[in-house]
């Protein structure tokens, strides 16, 4: 019975990856014959900016001493224009606008873009012994619509119509109990905020630009997101206030952002708290050899029977170069001030990455690693996006699509876990391959997970993007679970 | 790192972060009214002797990295130029904006 699952999942893969073949052959095709010059990216980047050889082996670093023509606008790719776009073109050529000047004396330009991203994926998991099997084709619209007014200011609205939160409008083929069609449709509005500079918003306060009234503010219901994801993740609404540029003996940069948090607050357990009210400040320091992040939160909430109490938080992060090696080191901790309750627990979470490219590629070779104690929770995350340690690999993230689990899970509870992984890239990046093996420990007697996992993406045309995902997990005790996925993507 | 890079203004505000996402841009220049202090070392198989040594210090002004030139040089540039002439022509129209000369006595 084991082995004819494994076949039946092994012919799913090659049916996938032989749908995918043809999808991307026929979608390149039929994108080359809308836009011919949709191979010009890839001209262009063979010319080497990665500092790669090329087929006749001519280093690309090098100064070439024959001259190189200037590119015009009809040689160098077309730009990829979002759904629709009024007013100065993004990215676009051409005249600058007048504009018009707000009493303030701002200068304000406006344009619309809208743009976003939509997905839908065929899902393959059999997570081993008696489960069910799940196979689903779930759907994803993010839609946005930017009102540029100035460099420094705009409003952006963004809806996700095809789901609501972690609930996809999705086709489920198995389990045979629960098939047919989820429709999860709605106009909720996931994204409004308005975020702008103070000096820049009211330039005749400060014509000559020496009081430091450049202070930056976002106020409205957005994305949060610190310390990497770990500590915060989520879209609430907030205000934010942030100071940059500012600087002391040693130290060129410090960034101090300041933000208040009412409403639509998802604490570490993916659920909405409707007493939280969260304060926090974030920083950033650049010192000569590293940047580093030092962020503290509180949330005040009420405790209920099963969720909700107070929270504090605290994160230290440290990115920095040793040669060609990429490091980061984090620390977060969580407290919870009342009992501990699915919204927040104690806990402390350790966590590093290392990564570097080999000599003479642009490739990336990683290795991550966490230790977990007792129970970190985030001060915020958003269901879609998985626990906090969606950074360490393929294995631990989640796809943000569907019900397809992550090979080893997200969760930091008590356990110490590492991913190595190695990305690689073809036909100038227009494919990529990374394949990684990784592991968790439980230090509570719970069962210890290992997984190989790999992912393929194909570049087709300008805008759309075919994965394919799959992976293996070993638990303890031997069950195995696998899974496959196939997605297709569209940029617009 | 995705197959398809695709640029679009970002969905959450850059301004409360003071950079996009997935981008660390390390300052590492002098913060004003600050300084810095830099060790320099000479092997003693390039020294010719007991001296003195006469050290010149110069802080140079260049428009541009080399290494940028480089990295751009396949958009081509304007008047027939290669990137060889470019880049020798950054490196020959760098001002020297402070110039301090020195003697120094070995110590025995």
């Amino acid at each position: 019975m084991e082995r004819s699952r494994y076949r039946y999942l092994a012919l799913m893969l090659v049916v996938l990856a032989a749908l995918g073949a043809a999808v991307s052959t026929g979608v390149a095709r039929a994108d080359e014959q809308l836009d011919p010059t949709a191979d010009e990216d890839e001209k262009h980047s063979e010319t080497g900016l990665s500092g790669e050889h090329d087929e006749a082996g001519h280093d690309h670093l090098a100064l070439s001493p024959d001259p190189v023509p200037l590119l015009l606008d009809e040689d160098l790719p077309k730009r990829s224009k979002p759904l629709l776009e009024l007013g100065a073109p993004l990215l676009g050529p051409g005249k600058l606008k007048r504009g018009f000047t707000l009493p303030t004396g701002a200068v304000w330009t406006p344009a619309l873009w809208v743009f976003g991203t939509y997905r839908t994926s065929i899902n393959v998991v059999d997570f081993g012994g008696d489960a069910e099997e799940l196979v689903e084709w779930p759907q994803r619209l993010d839609l946005f619509f930017n009102l540029q007014l100035s460099g420094t200011e705009r409003l952006m609205i963004g809806f996700q119509p095809l789901n609501d939160g972690r609930r996809f409008t999705t086709y489920t083929f198995k389990p045979d109990d629960a098939s047919g069609w989820e429709w999860e449709g709605n106009l909720k509005v996931r994204t409004l905020f308005f975020e702008g500079d103070f000096g820049e918003i009211f330039p005749k306060l400060d014509p000559m630009d020496r009081k430091g009234l450049d202070i930056g503010f976002a106020v409205g219901r957005q994305q949060i997101e610190f310390q990497d994801g770990i500590m915060f993740n989520d879209q609430i609404d907030s205000i934010g206030v942030i100071r940059n540029g500012l600087s002391l003996p040693g130290i060129p940069k410090i960034r101090t952002t300041f933000l208040f948090g009412w409403n639509d607050l998802h604490r570490g357990d993916a659920e909405i708290d409707p007493n939280a009210r969260l304060f926090a400040v974030f920083g950033e320091i650049d010192t000569p050899r590293s940047t580093i992040e030092v962020d503290l939160a509180y949330v005040n909430s009420e405790l209920t029977a099963l969720s909700g109490g107070d929270g504090l938080y605290w994160g230290l992060g440290a990115t920095q170069r040793f040669g060609f090696v990429n490091t980061t080191l984090r620390l977060n901790a969580s407290y919870a001030l009342d009992e501990e309750s699915s919204s927040v627990r104690d806990g402390t979470l350790l966590f590093l990455q290392l990564s570097t490219s080999p000599r003479g590629r642009h490739d990336n070779v990683y290795l991550n690693g966490f230790l977990g104690i007792d129970h970190y929770t985030s001060v915020s995350r958003d269901p879609t996006v998985g626990g906090p340690l969606g950074g360490t690999g393929l294995l631990f993230a989640a796809v943000g699509l569907g019900r397809f689990p992550a090979a080893l899970g997200s969760s930091a509870d008590e356990s110490w876990g590492l991913a190595v992984g190695y990305q690689r890239f073809w036909d100038s990046d227009r494919t990529q391959l990374v394949i990684e093996i990784g592991g968790r420990k439980r230090t509570d007697g719970g069962t210890d997970e290992a997984a190989v996992g790999a992912r393929v993406q194909r570049k087709l045309g300008r805008r759309y993007l075919l994965q394919l995902d799959g992976y293996v997990t070993e638990m303890d005790g031997g069950d195995t679970r696998v899974g496959v996925r196939s997605e297709f993507r569209v940029n617009f | 790192v995705s197959a398809l890079p695709f640029i679009r203004p970002e969905s959450r505000p850059t301004i409360l972060y003071g950079r996009p996402r997935g981008v660390r841009k390390h300052r590492r220049s002098i913060e004003p009214g600050g300084h810095r202090t830099a060790s320099y070392r000479v092997s003693a198989e390039r020294l010719t002797g007991n001296g003195p040594y006469r050290v010149v210090v110069r802080l140079r002004f260049q428009a541009v990295p080399v290494n940028l030139i480089a990295a751009i040089q396949s958009v081509g540039f304007d008047y027939g130029m290669s990137p060889r002439q470019v880049a020798d022509a950054v490196v020959a129209n760098g001002d020297v904006i402070w110039e301090r000369e020195a003697v120094i006595a070995l110590e025995k």
